[in-house]
């Protein structure tokens, strides 16, 4: 293993100096501009816009913090820099780019006016840039606002419209990205992981979109700065809240009460945030029952510039809470609580030279109870910590190059008390720590080649089944331009997760899904990605992206579902594969945006030896997406879901299977016989095909110093029996959502 | 292009809304067999049956009216060193029939120790064979014990009322999967029109209350040291005996006892599985079966029952209007 180590990171070493020497001499002749490019009303920052030196036509994308820097610029000489994002109205700044220096520009974009406002269309990506990216989308709240709600905009369910998410039905926000579990996305707001993101089983994401400022989701072939799941990463990054004004805003739905205050503080900036639920109304759509659930969810964020004690630096302090409560009202039935606690601190420091590095503590917690009062149900209780620091340096060389390093500890506390069906508790909770560190390095000094190669190196581990083994986790990302306006990449790489939740495959919707660091019989699970990809700009109107993966996994921790005696083990091993094609079309000519995608994937799993379809292994998906901007704020989508039938267990008969139930007042046990279902084997049938309809028409207005959104939905609109699942006893299908109008009223002061 | 999109979206609803395909979530019926056999460590007279799984029309298995059991097999049981054969109920006792069934299998002067391992193998007609084994469940050392209180009903704590009957066994061997279920019980007669007859009341561990209804909640198979029996529950049993009768002198308790069944770990499986129910929200497509027979499937499974005198006072049945009479007596 050190021989590894070894190999890996000592080229790292030497080879960085030839890279640092090069720059410096590098640096005498050319000069460096970067800055952060925000909005000018309230100076929170656009991410993933557009910078570039219009006489030399290169340029950078601003990350989800609106930062750029534009390194190898020929000195003394006068350039036009030119800060686009969608939506905004274009800036030319004139520079002068003195040798050796960094010019540093916060920059501002004035927002299009609502009447003047046309298709506002993010996170495009600069026009023939050979940025090393595969599986990655970049989302901001601007496109999820065009697509057409349940009740609110959720941020999950927006995931699903993407090509590689699959999803079981429209009831839940829990996505499965190309062939992986739900437990096996990363999930971070502000870097900090979230372990249970939802309000309502799984119905609704619990992080109001109203605070992102920005999404970025890996679907696989993620680069080393990331760890701890398997399949894919959304990386959220929340608002700063306005730094010039003081703003409030509240809104309501069918569902949820929410609202939002901000403005400067000292030098920085605040904003708070908190959304409840006010009915249970519209739960029933979903659930088709009474759900007495209440929930609710709270955001706050402070950032500072700090001028004094660190020149450059920008602190942030953020926190996150959610909580849900099932509470039956009745003795015979079980009550359900569930709570995420997020508090994060956040050091984000450029340097003087072309070094930035952001330094975070994070402290996460899950907590999750089942109250059996008197029903058959058992007792459940899990509460997990955990406390991570980390750091992450970013230096850029004048060659456009960077090198990335950093590490992250992370101290995991777990205590997960169960009850088995005998009412016998064990405490299946466990500590553990995992230090790891990571170093890449990104090529990118030639015009039609990107590389961007490294690796995270596990010091330590969770899984008490793989201590004392230091694995690596060796990634590579690339690309090629074939031409002007098509690009080829591709990535591969190694990843591992520790963490797992007990979650059972049979159940479509599950109330208690506890996490636990994978328990000492096992190994750590471990992925390999292989992605390949086609990205073509045809025009200026007309792009389209294809990619193909492969993806291998191993030791998977699964249910054990022949779990009949307490000395049984809880998860048994398992393997999986899903591989398939992903095809994306867009058009957007103002005012008109089309988006098309297609899925073609297969996915297995293998459990002691039993091969079968996962239950989100659809064969064939896809969307079209139509926006449509009539101007004066009104604005229309239209949005077509299709995928082939999922997989599910067919009835192959029924047979008679004695009853213990005994009988009250007699000394019985043995009850006679009762007929019970047969089935087939394990999901090698599929439901009906899957599609729907959904349209939304919005519009935003002022009155007076209010500003007004009415966003008005329709779901299902031809009223599809899109089938969810069957009871078994009484033959009934159970549908999805039905066609189910709604209505959300927004009002900013 | 307005237009255009206009119409694409109204063709789209017109041409999928009339779109309903027809779905079937059943799959050819392949038969299988099942065999079930529970051995009695107390009783002379074992039973086990062989059955077919069957299809219907629909979803309703009830309305299926055909005989599902299987005759003309050879059962045989190993045991220690000798070999136990069942006999067929269609050849010797055509006339009896076991859980409605025409055909099954039993065996006479056959009850085994505890502990001990047994083997079960049945050749089915066609030639097929299904075969299991298990391990019969160990004894329960010390069947009662007092605990917070005496074992008398009612129970006493510290020369008070206590509020809840406790039954605690202690549990020797190795009973780690395996379980037992006690029950509690009042044993009372009624005076009804000069017939005297006998009764059980069985106490539950709760009654749940909503709006004027009581239900009961009643113990599940565990191997908890401890049973619970609350003493709320104990005097709403009391009280049901005699539900709505005005005439309390007809009825008069002559005792109660604990009756336990001890079951081996695969029976204390088969249980448990049964036990396995939702929680309402859950949505569970698919649930695990146990079964511990291999090329079929089906239960082999042993068990043991044992009775566990409770001395009632006096007072406490007189307290609700009953005669009372000692069990000596």
């Amino acid at each position: 293993m050190l021989k590894q180590l070894f190999v890996l990171f000592v080229p790292l070493l030497f080879i960085s100096p030839v890279f640092f020497s090069t720059a410096q001499i590098h640096a005498q002749q050319t000069g460096t501009v970067r800055g952060i490019v925000s909005d000018s009303t309230n100076g929170e920052a656009l991410a993933f816009g557009n910078v570039y030196v219009k006489e030399l036509n290169i340029g950078a994308t601003t990350d989800a913090r609106g930062y750029f820097l534009i390194t190898s610029i020929p000195a003394n000489k006068e350039y036009s820099l030119i800060v686009s994002y969608v939506g905004f109205e274009t800036k030319v700044i004139p520079i002068s780019i003195q040798p050796g220096k960094i010019l540093h520009l916060p920059i501002q974009l004035v927002p299009v006016s609502i009447e003047m406002q046309t298709v506002e269309k993010v996170a495009d990506k600069i026009s023939g840039e050979n940025a090393p990216d595969a599986g990655l989308t970049r989302i901001t709240v601007r496109d999820l606002e065009t697509l057409p709600k349940g009740i609110e905009t959720d941020l999950f369910r927006s995931l699903q419209y993407l090509p590689g998410v699959s999803k079981v039905g429209d009831i839940s926000a829990q996505y499965y990205v190309r062939g992986g579990g739900t437990n096996q996305n990363l999930i971070l707001i502000n870097k900090a992981p979230i372990y249970y993101p939802f309000h309502a089983f799984g119905i609704f994401s619990a992080v109001d979109p109203e605070i992102i400022n920005s999404m970025e989701f890996y679907k696989g072939g993620f680069t080393a700065e990331y760890s701890g799941r398997l399949s894919s990463v959304l990386n959220l990054v929340t608002k700063d809240g306005n730094k010039f004004n003081y703003g409030a805003k509240a809104s309501i739905s069918l569902l949820t009460a929410k609202a939002l205050a901000e403005g400067p503080l000292m030098g920085g900036s605040f904003i708070v945030s908190g959304r409840t639920s006010h009915s249970t109304q519209a739960l029933k759509k979903f659930l088709k029952r009474d759900a007495p659930v209440s929930f609710y969810d709270f955001s706050a964020k402070a950032s500072f510039l700090s001028t004094d004690f660190m020149e450059g630096a920008k602190w942030t302090f953020h926190l996150f809470q959610s909580g849900d409560q099932l509470s039956n009202n009745n003795p015979q039935e079980a009550d359900f609580i569930w709570k995420n606690r997020v508090l994060g601190i956040d050091l984000f420091q450029i340097t003087n030279n072309p070094l930035y590095y952001q330094v975070s503590f994070i402290w996460s917690r899950f907590y999750g109870e089942v109250l059996p009062n008197l029903s058959s149900t058992t007792h459940k209780l899990n509460d997990i910590s955990d406390f991570t620091f980390q750091a992450d340096f970013n230096y850029v060389y004048g060659s456009k190059d960077e090198l990335v390093t950093g590490f992250k500890i992370m101290e995991v506390h777990n205590k997960l008390l169960f009850e088995n069906t005998r009412g016998q508790a064990k405490d299946l909770g466990e500590k553990g720590s995992n230090w790891s560190v990571y170093g890449k390095y990104k090529l990118q000094r030639f015009d039609n080649f990107a590389i961007d190669i490294g690796s995270r190196f596990n010091l330590t581990q969770l899984t008490k089944g793989s201590s004392g083994k230091y694995y690596f986790e060796p990634r590579i990302s690339l690309s090629y331009k074939l031409a002007s306006r098509y690009t080829l990449k591709g990535a591969w790489g190694i990843y591992h997760q520790e963490l797992t939740t007990l979650s059972d495959e049979n159940d479509l919707i599950s109330l208690f899904e506890p996490w636990m660091i994978i328990p000492k019989y096992l190994q750590a699970a471990s992925a390999t990605h292989y992605v390949i990809g086609l990205v073509g700009q045809v025009t200026d109107e007309f792009n389209f992206e294809i990619e193909g993966y492969y993806k291998d996994l191993n030791s998977l921790p699964t249910l054990n579902e022949q779990k009949f005696f307490d000395t049984d083990p809880d998860l048994v091993n398992s393997t999986a594969e899903a591989y398939g094609w992903e095809f994306m079309v867009k058009y957007v000519n103002d005012p008109i945006s089309i988006n098309c995608s297609y899925t073609l994937s297969w996915a297995y799993k293998d459990v002691n030896g039993w091969l079968y379809y996962p239950k989100y292994d659809s064969r064939h998906s896809g969307s079209v997406t139509i926006e449509y901007n009539f101007g004066s704020g009104w604005r229309a989508s239209a949005v077509w879901n299709y995928s082939s039938g999922l997989p599910y267990t067919q009835i192959a008969g029924y047979f008679e299977k004695m009853n213990l139930d005994g009988r009250a007042n007699e000394l019985i046990l043995f009850n006679g016989y009762n007929p019970y279902t047969l089935l087939a084997d394990k999901n090698i049938g599929r439901l009906p095909d899957y599609h729907k309809l959904d349209l939304n028409l919005s519009k935003k207005f002022e009155l007076g110093s209010c500003k007004f959104k009415i966003d008005m939905s329709i779901l299902n609109v031809y009223d599809r029996q899109n089938i969810f699942y069957l009871e078994r006893e009484t033959g009934k299908r159970v549908n999805m959502l039905p066609f189910l109008p709604s209505i959300t009223i927004e009002m900013e002061i | 292009m307005k237009k255009l999109i206009l119409f694409s979206i109204c063709a789209g609803v017109i041409f999928f809304s009339g779109c309903d395909e027809a779905f079937n979530p059943k799959t050819e019926h392949d038969e299988e067999y099942l065999l079930t056999c529970l051995i009695s460590c107390d009783q002379n007279y074992q039973t086990a049956t062989i059955t077919h799984t069957f299809d219907v029309d629909g979803y309703d298995p009830s309305i299926y009216d055909e005989d599902i059991s299987i005759g003309g097999a050879d059962i045989m049981l190993w045991y220690e060193d000798t070999v136990y054969v069942f006999k067929d109920s269609t050849l010797n006792d055509e006339d009896v029939t076991e859980n409605n069934y025409k055909h099954f299998y039993y065996l006479e002067n056959f009850n085994p120790e505890h502990n001990r391992v047994l083997e079960l193998e049945a050749t089915m007609p066609n030639g097929r064979k299904l075969h299991s084994t298990t391990i019969t469940p160990s004894l329960l050392k010390t069947a009662i014990n007092a605990w917070r209180g005496d074992q008398l009903v009612p129970p006493s704590y510290n020369d008070e009322i206590a509020d809840e009957f406790v039954f605690y066994v202690e549990i020797a061997g190795d009973f780690l999967n395996s379980l037992y279920l006690p029950r509690f019980f009042f044993k009372y007669k009624k005076n009804e029109n000069g017939v005297v007859n006998h009764y059980l009341k069985e106490v539950p561990l709760e009654y749940i209350e909503k709006e004027n209804e009581y239900s009961p909640i009643y113990p599940t198979a565990t191997n908890q040291i401890k049973t619970r029996f609350n003493m709320n529950a104990i005097d709403r049993a009391m009280q049901e005996i005699s539900e709505g009768d005005p005439n309390k002198d007809n009825y008069t308790v002559y005792g109660a006892f604990v009756y336990v069944w001890v079951l081996d770990q695969n029976l204390s499986a088969y249980y448990g599985a049964l036990q396995m129910k939702s929680d309402g929200f859950t949505v569970r497509v698919d649930v695990p079966e146990f079964s511990n027979v291999d090329n079929g499937f089906g239960i082999f499974g042993s068990y043991f029952e044992k009775l566990f005198d409770i001395r009632v006072l006096a007072y406490y049945p007189q307290s609700f209007g009953y005669r009372f009479e000692s069990p000596e007596n």
